[in-house]
């Protein structure tokens, strides 16, 4: 292995890859933690907490499926089902996904992409993860006082009754997670409004920084919806209000609506920042220029806009307009242009580009893959005939796990992977990284592929029984849950491993060429002694590989001496 | 999306601040004025207008609102990207209001059906008394 | 939203030190005008999930309004307008004093700052005893939300003994049963203002220990600061609550001329007067839950005001504010003008619907 070039070490002319002293060892004891205002520290309290959070939902994934091995009870009775997907559903979309790539990745990343020193607001982003935290409390709560089994959607008259602790828990959950989204969204916007580098205009972003500006956008605009949703239900609840509750002469459609009006945008804010990442993912390990950079900054904005304007069709059964199910029909066509634009430009970002296999290039390319299937299956469920025929089947439960966990999922552990170097200053094992993807990628398409057949055979979701001639797919779908449980946990092993035994990262070991690579690994406390000067983030030519460092070096500190880059893939290009 | 706060203008003394102060008579004067039209939406109030009455009073407050937003809040001489974010704000809740309002009367005929169907059942010898109209299909006003 | 240091100490302008040292400039920008320019864009967004957060509540409203005309027609009789206008004209003259206030920041006029401050508590406080008042007197009528309302007619029913079997809801019936007599009515307002007052009391002491618990190495001067805060907003409380008292017991005078009456659109009265003509549609208590939900959220808004202007008020009295620093001012302003924005809709939406 290279030798790793220090920040004592005056004589080299190669830029610093490793410091004594970074964040995260700049200061110690647990105050050193919890009261930090280093938006480093911040993300890696989330990236736990999300990771907590996705175990403990992954867990009950597992013991529905093993519930559903067959049609007669085996675990639980139909009451402790209901509970179970209900918060299976809940913590996974308000603790694990929403939060996971803006909140984890982006807290981490953001800045030290945009060369600044921290967000706009430390202290409101510590106080966002603190209402996460809170957020999370008040589903553990729910959790154990028991009896929530609305589902994850709350709905009304489900979701209006007497004694109901844990469902009145879990809406204050909902109401405090959803501030806590907001404030991270209002923070990254604004960051990214005012906290650029010299020489990096609008159009010299990282996507990924377009794609968390898109996903802010969104947590602004609907989130607020969504709090006031929670809290009129709560007081609904509480008081009896009768906006929601029919016995009162409220109208449960209408709660309809208002959930979705923020909670179709949330899928967006689910798999947008999955869709920066895959950008990011894709032009580095290809070592090739990002194809089409505008239209995919675009298509952030524009898929940012139109998931405002497609919440109905979520209610195309639930009685609403024959007019607006046709508008909402129609926007949500609209939706795959942006997506596709985005497919194809990733596509062509690889064409001719030196693919190496790592791991988090084996991710991006299991994203491209299962969201593929997921977008397209979404255009059957918005056309309205065929949505009146799969709606409430396995087929929808198959569609959303293929974008909400899949494609988001696939997305964050591009992520981590892409950025772990970055996070923890730590190599990872690549081959076993490389194993726990394939796991992941086959569990995951063995668990929900038949779904879809499932769904089309009429299954419907949400229910504990089902007809013997079903079993057999049931079956399958449980098998697939649980290897790609043991692959997610072999995952998080193989970082974790590194921590303690891995080899120490150089600055830039993919050879990317945004601001992120150039501090060096783990990032110091204040991530740039200069503000760093921008320039094209996708400009693959500018750095080289280095057998000294084993990394990536700036083409010009490499000199004439060692002439080319000699990586692999660079002879190609 | 504007480019603001770009790094040229950082360069220069960093203990300036430049904003737009406004004088005593204009906020002096928009409080009169914002007080003359709260009076004026009361006086309103009292004439019968029908279904304009909505209309008048949500004209006047949007005017109100206005004064207040551009004068009190400064907006007026704020930053492009501050007017878009409030603008953007307003429209989405418009957006959304319209929204739910244009669906909110989809289910009347249902609503109906179903009292009216009820409705002999339970008053049937009374005779052929109305419903007692809860929901009746009386024009309602043209809502903002 | 405030994200510069915190330390309260004075230095004028006259710090021309090393700006890296300024302790009004966060480690993390590199002048004034940036971070100026980052917390007004970010309340400026802030506003903006405001504005949202509210419109779901203007959603209510608007979808029950449309479906249900006649209930907002035949309920909003029995919101008192001339109150109503009164806290309007209230909170437009708070937005005044902050505007005001703003620019006395702008200017570096710490004095002429905190009188502008002080009065916009004094205003909020007012606003809130006003709107105690008619939360009271809605109550003491059973003019709840929908869960609890009582249909005035109750009232009548309970002038006749015989019908005293109508009262079904147990814990108000019993309350209504004996209060038709219009001093009954005002000694029972003003018992149970006192116990109002007292939980609002009780909002504001423990938000001034909270504050006080908030700042860094207290001095007397910060004491001193927050408990001025507390008393101005008890006392413009009390002020706003008996004032309204004063009010409707005038309304209600021994032998009310016309003119009164018409002046003081209030229940018992306006009931009397209108049964006739509109009977009492179904759900009426919709329009109660309509208003106490968008009048209860405006208020918690109110008081998260109330106490980012004491918050304001103590840093004034150190001095904090100087020409180049004054963003806390202008963005607890800006916070302070869009609660006074969203009761201009508030207002005519909920009291004038004729």
């Amino acid at each position: 292995m290279a030798t790793v070039v220090d920040s004592s070490d005056p004589k080299s002319n190669y830029p610093i890859q490793y410091r004594e002293l970074n964040y995260l060892n700049c200061s110690k004891g647990w105050k050193s933690w919890f009261f930090t205002l280093d938006h480093k520290r911040i993300g890696i309290m989330y990236l736990m907490g999300v990771t907590v959070s996705f175990f403990l939902g992954g867990l009950f994934a597992m013991l529905l499926r093993t519930e559903l091995l067959s049609p007669a009870k085996i675990l639980m009775g139909p009451d402790t089902y209901n509970q179970m997907f209900t918060l299976h559903g809940a913590i996974m979309t308000f603790l694990v996904i929403i939060p996971g790539v803006p909140a984890a990745i982006g807290n981490i990343i953001l800045p030290v992409m945009l060369g600044a020193k921290d967000v706009a607001f430390p202290r409101m982003n510590l106080g966002s993860f603190y209402l996460w935290m809170f957020g999370a409390t008040f589903f553990l709560a729910a959790l154990v006082i028991g009896g929530l089994d609305t589902g994850w959607t709350f709905y009304t008259p489900y979701s209006v009754r007497e004694n109901n602790a844990s469902i009145i828990a879990a809406l204050l959950g909902v109401f405090v997670l959803g501030f806590s989204s907001i404030f991270t969204g209002l923070n990254f916007i604004v960051t990214i409004h005012t906290m650029r580098p010299p020489g990096m205009t609008w159009f010299k972003m990282p996507l990924f920084l377009w794609a968390l500006y898109a996903t802010a956008l969104i947590q602004i605009l609907a989130t607020p919806v969504l709090g006031i949703t929670g809290l009129l239900l709560i007081v609904e609840n509480v008081f009896r209000i009768g906006i929601f509750d029919p016995s009162l002469g409220g109208d449960p459609v209408l709660f309809q609506h208002f959930f979705w009006f923020y909670s179709h945008p949330a899928v967006y804010v689910m798999i947008l920042p999955a869709m920066g990442v895959i950008s990011e993912v894709i032009a580095v390990h290809s070592r090739k220029h990002i194809f089409g950079y505008r239209f995919i900054a675009y298509s952030s904005i524009a898929i940012a806009i139109f998931g405002f304007l497609v919440w109905g069709h979520h209610m195309f059964v639930s009685g609403q307009s024959k007019v607006v199910a046709v508008i909402f029909s129609a926007i949500t066509f609209s939706v795959s242009i942006p997506s596709a634009i985005k497919v194809f430009n990733w596509l062509t970002t690889m064409y001719k580009g030196s693919i190496r296999f790592t791991t988090a290039m084996c991710y991006g390319l299991s994203f491209l893959f299962i969201f593929a299937i997921g977008g397209l299956t979404g255009l059957f469920l918005a056309t309205l005939a065929t949505d009146v025929h799969l709606h409430d089947t396995y087929f929808v439960v198959a569609h959303f796990h293929y974008v909400m966990m899949g494609s988001s999922l696939m997305g964050l552990f591009a992520a981590v992977h892409h950025w772990w170097p970055k996070i923890s200053g730590k190599m990872f094992s690549e081959f076993w990284g490389r194993i726990a993807c394939l796991g992941v990628f086959l569990g995951f398409n063995l668990t929900f592929f038949p779904q879809f057949m499932l769904g089309t055979r009429g299954m419907p979701r949400r229910y504990y029984t089902y007809l013997p001639e079903f079993q057999e797919l049931h079956v399958l779908s449980s098998m697939g849950a649980y290897l790609l449980g043991i692959s997610s946990a072999l995952m998080v092993a193989t970082l974790v491993y590194s921590i303690y035994r891995g080899k120490k990262a150089p600055a830039n070991p993919w050879g990317g060429a945004s601001l992120e690579w150039q501090c060096s690994s783990p990032p110091p406390h204040n991530n740039f002694d200069h503000p760093p000067l921008a320039g094209d983030p996708y400009v693959m030519e500018s750095v080289v590989y280095n057998e000294e460092i084993g990394g990536f070096v700036p083409a010009e500190c490499q000199g004439d001496n060692n002439g080319s880059g000699t990586a692999a893939g660079e002879k190609e290009v | 999306m504007s480019d603001h706060a770009e790094s040229d203008s950082h360069a220069e003394n960093p203990q300036s601040c430049h904003v737009h102060i406004v004088p005593v008579k204009v906020l002096v004067g928009v409080f009169l004025a914002l007080v003359a039209l709260t009076v004026l939406t009361v006086e309103a109030a009292k004439f019968d207008v029908g279904s304009a009455d909505v209309i008048v009073s949500m004209a006047i407050a949007t005017v109100k609102a206005s004064l207040v937003v551009f004068i009190f809040m400064h907006l007026w001489y704020d930053k492009p990207v501050n007017k878009i974010a409030f603008f953007f704000s307003i429209v989405f809740a418009a957006f959304f209001l319209c929204m739910i309002l244009l669906d909110s009367h989809a289910y009347d005929d249902y609503v109906q059906g179903y009292q009216q169907d009820k409705a002999p059942a339970v008053t049937a010898p009374a005779a052929p008394a109305p419903v007692p109209a809860p929901t009746p299909e009386a024009p309602e006003p043209a809502k903002k | 939203m405030n994200t510069a240091a915190t330390t309260p100490t004075d230095e004028h302008a006259d710090s021309h030190d090393h700006e890296h040292h300024d302790p009004r400039l966060a480690h993390h920008f590199d002048s004034h005008q940036q971070q100026f320019d980052t917390g007004k864009l970010g309340i400026w967004l802030f506003l903006v999930t405001e504005v949202l957060f509210f419109s779901g509540l203007f959603g209510f409203y608007a979808v029950y309004r449309s479906l249900h005309p006649e209930v907002f027609l035949y309920a909003s009789q029995f919101l008192d307008t001339v109150l109503g206008a009164a806290n309007t004209i209230v909170l437009l003259f708070s937005s005044l004093t902050m505007a005001w206030g703003v620019r006395c920041a702008q200017l570096g006029q710490t004095k002429g700052l905190l009188t502008c401050l002080v009065i916009t508590l004094a205003c909020a406080a007012i606003f809130l005893g006003v709107k105690s008042f008619e939360y009271t007197e809605k109550a003491h009528h059973g003019l709840l939300w929908a869960g609890m309302y009582q249909s005035p007619e109750h009232h009548e029913a309970a002038a006749v003994p015989a019908a005293a079997g109508a009262v079904e809801s147990g814990d108000h019936g019993a309350a209504h049963a004996d209060d038709h007599s219009d001093d009954a009515l005002f000694e029972k307002t003003k018992h149970t203002l006192s116990y109002m007052t007292t939980v609002l009391w009780a909002v504001i002491l423990l938000s001034g220990i909270g504050l006080a618990a908030l700042f860094k190495n207290p001095n007397q001067k910060t004491m001193a600061a927050v408990l001025g805060c507390v008393l101005i907003s008890a006392i413009g409380l009390q002020l706003g609550a008996y004032a309204s008292i004063g009010y409707h017991h005038f309304g209600h005078a021994a032998e009310p001329t016309a003119q009164e009456i018409e002046m003081a659109e209030t229940v018992p009265a306006e009931y009397a007067k209108q049964k006739e003509k509109i009977p009492e549609p179904k759900l009426a208590g919709t329009f109660f839950s309509v208003y106490f939900c968008m009048t209860g959220l405006h208020a918690i808004h109110i008081i998260g005001g109330m106490i980012a202007i004491s918050w304001l008020i103590v840093r004034t009295v150190h001095g904090a504010f100087t020409t180049y620093y004054f963003g806390a001012v202008d963005f607890i302003g800006l916070y302070w003008h869009l609660v006074d924005l969203i009761w201009i809709y508030l207002f005519p939406l909920l009291y004038l619907i004729n």
